[in-house]
């Protein structure tokens, strides 16, 4: 039952060589050693093996793989749409806390109650420089109530229904609002243009306006209180028939961007005109 | 009088394409008035009691959510229907091109009106602006209409189909 002596001494040197191998790789202070022979002689095979072993890898990856990666590509991109719904939908919160502050300040500074109305609609036709605000005559709002924001005023209520209203702008050419250079104390009458936004009318040809000067309401036409700011000058120039000076006026308030706007309530033209209060007009 | 509920409805529903939607690709004077082209299309292919009807009502919607006095806008549309009635009964207007020039008239007239209302009530001194504005509102609203006019045909055909309205 013994085998030949080509299988015992195939079996020998094997196991020897084994043993070798093992003892060499143990003893690494060596320099050369059988091992490094052996690596040596084994490196192709071993670069070769080790090539199709990483293509195949790559192979498993890219295609196989990719049926999770798919599925988990999916979930990404929802979460990822989701959080950026929350982020656009937080932003908007931001602003809005950001408006609605400024807003709360200038409720605060005012003397008169007042009324925050959102903008629910523009012009349906287009022609008129309107706005529709979502209070009406149930919130107490009543025409010719003034609206205004922060930055400055923005127009006036010109009809009211029972839970909404509409404002003219001051940009509209039907507006008029009686207003004053902050500066120079002149005073003239703010109309909407559709040439330009808005046009300081009838001021006194001596008057020395300049650019950037800020215009005020005076108080005077039983609308808007005293000493609001109505916008900035642009331009001056002589009036179609010379007897006055005009002035472009910018608006501060941005009016195409407006989203909530200030209501002053209070009695018929937006501030009491009882004895006593003159010095709120 | 089957067909007033079609004309409000396409009617509204441009009305408030022309508030949502044109608002934000035009600016804010030149936007098309699709009402209007609504109104054309009803004098020109609707039964004239219905067609006037639609137009008062449509025009009733428009002054309340524009700042036009009461009244302005039906006055205008009713006598568009008017006009287009007239013209429909005595002339052959089924060409795309014959409706284009008469909604080109139709709309300079009602804009022209409109403008003149202003200026009689003091609200407007005529300035070039308001030409301009006049005429690139006109041209885009005539231009609405080849796009809006198959679609009403379109849409008014299924609903006399449904309705048995002629």
């Amino acid at each position: 039952m013994f085998r030949s002596i080509r299988d015992v001494t195939a079996a020998v040197v094997l196991l020897s060589l084994g043993i070798i191998l093992l003892f060499s790789s143990i003893d690494k202070s060596q320099g050369w050693t059988f091992a490094g022979l052996v690596y040596s002689a084994f490196k192709p095979i071993d670069q070769t093996v080790t090539f199709f072993q990483q293509k195949a890898g790559e192979i498993f990856r890219s295609y196989f793989w990719l049926v999770g990666v798919g599925e988990e590509n999916r979930l990404l991109t929802e979460e990822v749409r989701r959080l950026r719904t929350e982020i656009v939908t937080l932003k908007e919160k931001d602003l809005e806390n950001k408006r609605l502050k400024k807003i709360l300040t200038l409720k605060s500074k005012l003397d008169y109650p007042t009324l925050v109305a959102q903008i629910i609609g523009e012009d349906a036709s287009g022609l008129f420089r309107t706005v529709l605000i979502n209070k009406g005559t149930t919130d107490g709002v009543f025409p010719d109530m003034a609206v205004t924001v922060p930055e400055g005023i923005v127009g006036k209520i010109v009809r009211s229904s029972g839970t909404m209203a509409q404002v003219a702008m001051i940009t509209d050419p039907s507006m008029s609002v009686d207003c004053r250079v902050e500066r120079t104390r002149d005073r003239g009458l703010l109309t909407g243009s559709y040439s330009y936004s808005c046009v300081l009318q009838y001021l006194n040809k001596e008057v020395k306006l300049k650019k950037g000067d800020l215009v005020v309401t005076s108080g005077l036409d039983g609308i808007f209180p005293k000493g609001m700011v109505a916008g900035t000058i642009d331009s001056i120039r002589s009036s179609e028939h010379g007897l006055f000076v005009e002035a472009i006026v910018t608006p501060d308030a941005k009016i195409s961007e407006l989203e909530e706007v200030v209501v002053i309530l209070g009695t018929q033209g937006g501030f009491s005109m009882e004895p006593g209060q003159e010095r709120n007009r | 009088m089957k067909d007033i509920p079609f004309f409000l409805l396409t009617g509204l529903g441009c009305l408030v394409i022309q508030c949502a939607i044109l608002n934000h690709i035009f600016p804010m004077e030149l936007k098309p008035d699709l009402t209007l082209l609504v109104v054309v299309w009803t004098g020109l292919n609707g039964e004239y009691v219905s067609g006037l009807l639609s137009a008062f009502l449509l025009g009733l919607t428009q002054d309340l959510l524009s700042g036009a006095p009461l009244g302005l806008f039906s006055a205008v549309y009713v006598a568009t229907v008017i006009f287009t009635g007239y013209v429909s009964d005595n002339f052959h207007v089924e060409s795309l091109g014959t409706s284009f020039a008469i909604t080109l008239l139709v709309s300079l007239v009602s804009f022209c009106a409109v403008f003149t209302s202003r200026w009689f009530a003091g609200h407007v001194t005529l300035e070039p602006e308001i030409v301009k504005i006049i005429l690139v509102k006109t041209i885009l609203t005539s231009l609405s209409l080849i796009m809006l006019k198959p679609m009403l045909d379109k849409a008014w055909k299924g609903y006399s189909r449904i309705v048995g309205a002629t």
